[in-house]
């Protein structure tokens, strides 16, 4: 590497944006280039006086209590990860009747004669269903299809 | 030993509505995001308007940051967003102090036009007065809108190229070419100041 090409590449080369052979190419030039030393100072000093730069303070900061009272709090609620009844029936977004007439299908557990639900097997239960909807609805296609090639 | 707690784990308790986790990202952010925004669109008012609309954003839209990528990259996306459509929107009318673009001296500016410095608390005022920092600020401001963006979103706000590659949908190895055309502009534009800082 001569000179002009250091010169450059030295933002490619100060970043590590180089290959192996490139880089190792850059540096043996720098060893024995005392002008190319010089200039790479004056390059990483113009970075790092960027770094520097200092950040500018709000006139008008900011506040986390200004913002709430502007904004209508989310509907959305955090989903804890063990569920009783009621909020299994919420993040199922069914009616209680929709809900007890399933209940013996879902993954549960009794705690001090509750039942319980865990998130992740409910969700794990509902990607089963949907598979099995999938499924039923491949099957059928088939068969459609079977029947009018046995027809035809 | 106590740690501070990671912007993640602020933006979680922030989530669940605590307003001292929301304080403390707001207080960690606003003045990096202030200054980029500043950096982006010239002037101090202007900055000061976009920071208080992003915000907003960033508190309305809290339930949707998922934690997939940094806190850090989520909020530049929605700052970068907010500049960019200011900058779209707007076509810049210089007026004030008369910096020059690429001229050796002072008011040679004819080449490559002109930076201003167009208002009180502008970081291009600073420039009027030659400091070093000053001139560094008119120098970015000078770097085409795609170039500064980059830019300021590797050098300043420090996220990584995947990061950037996913605000502003374009492919990392367009966005490296960018980072260091710009970084070399500057160089050239302030080679000279640079210099005098090493010997004096």
């Amino acid at each position: 590497m001569d000179c002009e090409e250091y010169r450059a590449k030295m933002s490619e080369i100060l970043e590590g944006d180089l290959e192996a052979a490139e880089t190792e190419s850059a540096r043996n030039h720098e060893a024995g280039c005392p002008g190319c030393a010089a200039e790479m100072r004056r390059f990483r000093a113009m970075v790092d006086a960027v770094e520097d730069l200092p950040d500018p303070v709000p006139e008008d900061p900011v506040r986390f209590e200004i913002l709430d009272g502007l904004t209508p709090r989310p509907e959305v609620q955090a989903i804890p990860e063990i569920m009783d009844v009621d909020e299994l029936r919420k993040y199922l977004g069914v009616t209680e009747k929709e809900l007890a007439e399933e209940i013996g299908n879902l993954p549960a557990f009794e705690f001090a004669g509750r039942l319980k639900f865990k998130k992740e097997h409910i969700d794990r239960w509902i990607e089963e269903r949907e598979r099995e909807r999938a499924r039923s609805i491949e099957m059928a296609r088939a068969g459609t299809w079977l029947k009018r090639w046995n027809a035809g | 030993m106590p740690r501070d707690p990671s912007d993640e784990e602020l933006m979680l308790l922030y989530q669940h509505d605590n307003q001292a986790a929301g304080s403390m990202l707001f207080e960690r952010y606003q003045g990096p995001v202030l200054g980029y925004l500043q950096r982006m669109l010239g002037t101090r008012w202007e900055a000061e308007e976009a920071l208080q609309e992003a915000f907003l954003k960033v508190h309305e839209r809290r339930e949707q940051y998922t934690g997939r990528g940094s806190f850090a990259g989520w909020i530049y996306r929605i700052a970068t967003h907010a500049s960019l459509d200011r900058l779209r929107r707007k076509t810049r009318r210089p007026e004030g102090c008369v910096i020059p673009l690429t001229g050796d001296e002072p008011g040679e500016g004819a080449s490559g036009g002109v930076a201003v410095a167009d208002g009180r608390d502008n970081p291009r005022d600073a420039a009027c007065a030659g400091e070093l920092a000053g001139r560094i600020e008119t120098a970015i401001g000078n770097l085409p809108p795609p170039l500064r963006t980059v830019f300021l979103l590797r050098q300043k706000a420090g996220l990584g190229y995947e990061e950037i590659e996913s605000i502003l949908g374009e492919p990392g190895s367009r966005l490296r070419v960018r980072f260091h055309r710009a970084r070399k502009m500057l160089y050239q534009e302030l080679k000279a100041e640079l210099a005098v800082e090493e010997e004096g």
